[in-house]
Formats: C-alpha cells, sequence, structure tokens
C-alpha cells in the first residue's frame, strides 16, 4: 500500500465517523460554504438532480479537453450553466421609472471617455482598503460587510500598465482579473483604441467594488461620482458590470 | 455604455440601462477569457459602435463573437 493509500484510508475512516454531506449542503458548500466557490456558487440554486447532472457534466467535459486541449464547448456549456443559475424566477419588469438616454453631442472621435469598472480593480499601490487590505481569498468571509458598506471609487490613470493593477472582490473570484486586469477594465484595448483616433480618453478611469449597498451606491455615492467626472469634462462613460 | 455578461442581462433590463452590450462570457471574465486579447478588443469594438449608433434608452444588443 503506497503512502498515499493509507492516507485515503485513514481519511475515509474519519469521515465514517461523521455525518455523510447530503447533496443539498454540498451544493449549498459552493455559496461561501465548505467548498466556497465563486465561480460556481449558483450551484446552490440548483435543486439536487439539477446540480448532480451539471458536475457529472462538466467534470466529463474536462476530462475531454485534458485529451483536446479545446476550451471553447467547455466554455459555452459553462456560460449556459451559470446563466440557468442566475435566472429570475420571475418574469422580468423594470424596476426604475425612467430609462434616462443621452445622445452623443457629436463624433465618438470627439467624446472624451472615461472607463468604470464595478470589478474591484485598483492600483497595487493605492488600496481602496488600506496598505493592510484583505486578500481575495480573505474577502469571501467579508461578504456581508461589503454589502453593508459604502463603496469607495479607486482611481486609475490612463497611462497606468496592466502590471500594476489587481482586483479584489467578495462576488466573483477576482483572481481572473488579478491575472489579466483587461478582463473587466480593458483600458489596454481604449488606449488602443484612442491612439487609432477611434475615441479620445480621459486623464482618469476608475474602479469599485459592486458587492456593497445598492441604496447608497444608488442614492449618495454614484451622483457624487458623476459630478465628479462631469467636473474633468468626461463626456461618457464605459461601464463594467460583474 | 455598459457591458453585461449574459447571466445578468436581466439586471440591465431591471434597470433600464441606456446602452448596454451583452456579451457570452463568464462572470468575471465580462470582456473576454483571459489572454484572449483579440476578443476583448473585438468586445470593446462593439461596445463603441452602440454608443455610436443607439439612438433610443434601454438599447440592449448581444455581441456575436467572430466565426
Amino acid at each position: 500500500m503506497s503512502e498515499a493509500d493509507e492516507h485515503h484510508t485513514e481519511d475515509t475512516g474519519a469521515d465514517a465517523a461523521e455525518q455523510p454531506m447530503t447533496m443539498a449542503a454540498f451544493r449549498g458548500s459552493f455559496y461561501y460554504g465548505e467548498h466556497a466557490d465563486l465561480q460556481f456558487k449558483y450551484l446552490a440554486e440548483f435543486d439536487d438532480t439539477r446540480a448532480a447532472d451539471a458536475i457529472a457534466e462538466v467534470l466529463a467535459m474536462v476530462g475531454e479537453v485534458v485529451d483536446t486541449g479545446d476550451l471553447d464547448a467547455l466554455r459555452s456549456r459553462l456560460v449556459e450553466l451559470q446563466v440557468a443559475g442566475y435566472a429570475p424566477s420571475e418574469p422580468v419588469e423594470p424596476s426604475v421609472d425612467d430609462a434616462p438616454f443621452t445622445p452623443l453631442s457629436g463624433p465618438l472621435a470627439e467624446q472624451r471617455l472615461a472607463l468604470i469598472t464595478a470589478g474591484g480593480v485598483f492600483d497595487r499601490d493605492d488600496d481602496p482598503m488600506g496598505p493592510d487590505g484583505p486578500t481575495q481569498e480573505e474577502s469571501l468571509a467579508l461578504i456581508k460587510d461589503f454589502l453593508r458598506g459604502t463603496p469607495t471609487l479607486s482611481t486609475i490613470a490612463v497611462d497606468t500598465p496592466p502590471e500594476r493593477l489587481t482586483a479584489r472582490h467578495p462576488g466573483y473570484d477576482a483572481r481572473t482579473a488579478q491575472r489579466d486586469p483587461d478582463t473587466v477594465f480593458p483600458l489596454t484595448h481604449l488606449r488602443a483604441a484612442a491612439a487609432e483616433g477611434r475615441v479620445q480618453l480621459a486623464d482618469e478611469h476608475y474602479a469599485f467594488t459592486g458587492a456593497t449597498s445598492q441604496r447608497r451606491l444608488e442614492q449618495q455615492v454614484a451622483p457624487r461620482w458623476a459630478e465628479h467626472m462631469a467636473a474633468r469634462e468626461v463626456d461618457v462613460v464605459f461601464l463594467v458590470a460583474t | 455604455m455598459s457591458v453585461f455578461i449574459r447571466a445578468f442581462e436581466h439586471r440591465a433590463v431591471q434597470l433600464q440601462v441606456p446602452r448596454t452590450l451583452v456579451t457570452p462570457h463568464l462572470m468575471g471574465r465580462t470582456i473576454g477569457p483571459v489572454g484572449d486579447r483579440a476578443r476583448q478588443r473585438a468586445v470593446v469594438d462593439a461596445a463603441l459602435e452602440l454608443l455610436e449608433e443607439a439612438t433610443t434608452g434601454a438599447a440592449l444588443r448581444r455581441f456575436a463573437p467572430p466565426t
């Protein structure tokens, strides 16, 4: 028997003495529980059969990808599962009374654009939670504090290189944005578009953590942010939701 | 101009966002997969096109990846 097998036997013995985890508890544990995984937290919304089928299907597809290296089918299926996981339980109706629309004041090439993401991106040297701010992993335990808190606007200079950026967000797995900030903060691509004369860019761009008090965001903070941008002669805002 | 993933398309409808581009991407990758520069740039270009072309509020367009 190998050392690994011995450990496995020991683990099995220990587990047998505990209550077996039910399927409901297992799928629920992806939502800030024992198996917390922000990429799959929607499994908590599925019933047992649907969750079991989804997990089995994804594992089978992972096995295929190991051999083929083709991620497209797996990515597409994961998107479908995520859409199902977040599908509203009732028909969607507007939750606001109006839909303000401001036409562009001129050609896009003459517009001064600011980027803002809800993805919790920030300059490594300017952590909105201070120099000892929590890591991405630590932020999960703080989700309730985030949801009750007042959002902070991070300012990111237009010439900030991507390697200076990082991200933290207790609502999605921000390790993705840590690996590539352009996944939620496409400043690199907007700089390229500006260099081609497609649009002009403001000197400042912005980020906040979307997992926050929506009431404070809407009623207190966002109007101040809009005034801040207008004072810097921003014509249009490019918002990335996460 | 806003970009949402498909899983949250209903949020843009609820909020009557003036101009929304919906992408077929996973949460945390609204603009595109990690390292996929071509896809990310295509999304940015599509968003700028919608910004130029939308003439009424609550305009929603789904991003169609190049085939």
